[in-house]
């Protein structure tokens, strides 16, 4: 039976403990061999498990891999707008290169997609044409919002259109548009994440 | 897999700003592997040692991982990338312990200690398995405190902060989670 209250062995063993309450208790410890014997007992204790092994092996592979086919060959969520920033910037220096000599050769009239935009239209539709197929597993409320969205952002998109037409290379249309594009794929992924459920 | 839930509403991303010198680069595919490589055994050891349930730790460690994905470009310090997953995995123990599932329960979900081993891959000496034994049947708050100070280093102010409890109980978890162990392994 010891003499030390739950806390003050624990603290003393902790070194949580003031110096000159530290210094009582070993005092009391230099006559106590009941006491002597429980601070080994809890030392011994905390000890076996500080030994315990901090990495344990995951028993298969945790990697992230729940999202739909045509998904999985894109990075998932957040890390799409900062690299859609980047590739909107590489593809503006390209632009004014030889790569706005191509755009321009387009038919008159006709407004060719700039190259960043046909990438993302590519990606638009793949993961729209899923959305399609599957729109019937989503909630009816949940239908309606992801439609009114995607309107929303289709809005955004033909004003950010709009505005790259009117100062063709400038960055910063270019980055909104992109933006946009990333927004809306997305929302098409968390639509089809939905469709997915268990 | 797991339930979701439909939102209300689904979310929308703020615009982005671009990115300055000061970010970190988004690692390609060969950087996220890197990342889990290097951390996946401790993330899933937290996860499994606080859950006592290698099903649940395994979906954790996963959902960490899938946060860590799409987070990666807030990372400045790659020093701390450990501290940062382990946070996160705090994180999400605390929103699956507050879940409606667990609500609706209503009950003191205690892991079934024997099931911890099911964890394990390879063989695991005895004594080692008779200690996670013994922490897995530690009721949930003071085998959260014990696994996050004894193991992994935690000071109690940081524990608090980490579980939304006060240090002074923080100390007192740890302190009840020790007594029981004893207890368990003293015969």
């Amino acid at each position: 039976m010891s003499h030390l209250p739950v806390d003050v062995l624990n603290d003393f063993v902790d070194g949580e403990m003031a110096p000159a309450q530290a210094a009582a208790v070993q005092a009391h410890l230099a006559s106590c061999a009941a006491c002597r014997a429980e601070v080994q007992a809890l030392r011994s204790v905390i000890a076996r498990v500080r030994a315990l092994p901090r990495s344990v092996a995951p028993p298969r592979d945790l990697r992230p891999r729940s999202r739909p086919a045509a998904a999985r060959a894109l990075p998932p969520g957040r890390g799409w707008l900062a690299a859609a920033a980047v590739l909107a910037i590489a593809l503006a220096s390209t632009l004014r290169g030889t790569g706005r000599d191509q755009a321009e050769s387009a038919a008159p009239g006709v407004h060719a997609a700039a190259p960043v935009e046909r990438r993302y239209q590519a990606v638009v539709a793949e993961l729209s044409t899923l959305l399609q197929e599957r729109r019937e597993r989503l909630p009816a409320g949940v239908r309606t919002d992801i439609d009114r969205t995607l309107a929303e952002i289709d809005r955004t998109l033909d004003r950010s259109r709009q505005a790259l037409r009117s100062a063709p290379g400038d960055v910063d249309a270019e980055l909104g548009l992109s933006a946009t594009y990333a927004q809306k794929i997305e929302l098409l992924h968390q639509a089809l994440e939905l469709t997915t459920g268990e | 897999m797991r339930t979701h839930t439909p939102p209300r509403r689904p979310r929308l991303n703020p615009l982005p700003r671009p990115p300055g010198p000061s970010d970190v680069p988004v690692p390609g595919p060969g950087g996220f592997d890197a990342l889990y490589e290097e951390h996946a055994g401790r993330v899933y050891a937290i996860c499994l040692r606080m859950t006592a349930d290698p099903a649940e730790a395994e979906a954790l460690t996963q959902d960490v991982f899938v946060q860590a994905w799409r987070k990666l470009g807030q990372l400045r310090d790659a020093g701390s990338v450990l501290g940062w997953l382990r946070r996160i995995a705090v994180n999400a123990l605390r929103r699956d312990r507050r879940s409606a599932a667990r609500r609706h329960a209503r009950v003191q979900l205690v892991g079934d200690p024997a099931q911890v081993e099911r964890g394990f891959t390879g063989p695991v000496p005895e004594d080692r398995l008779a200690l996670e034994r013994a922490i897995a049947a530690l009721p949930e708050g003071a085998r959260a405190v014990l696994v996050l100070h004894d193991i992994e280093g935690y000071r109690h102010a940081e524990i608090a902060a980490l579980l939304g409890i006060t240090p002074g109980t923080s100390k007192s978890q740890l302190h009840r989670a020790r007594s029981l162990l004893r207890e368990t392994l003293e015969p």
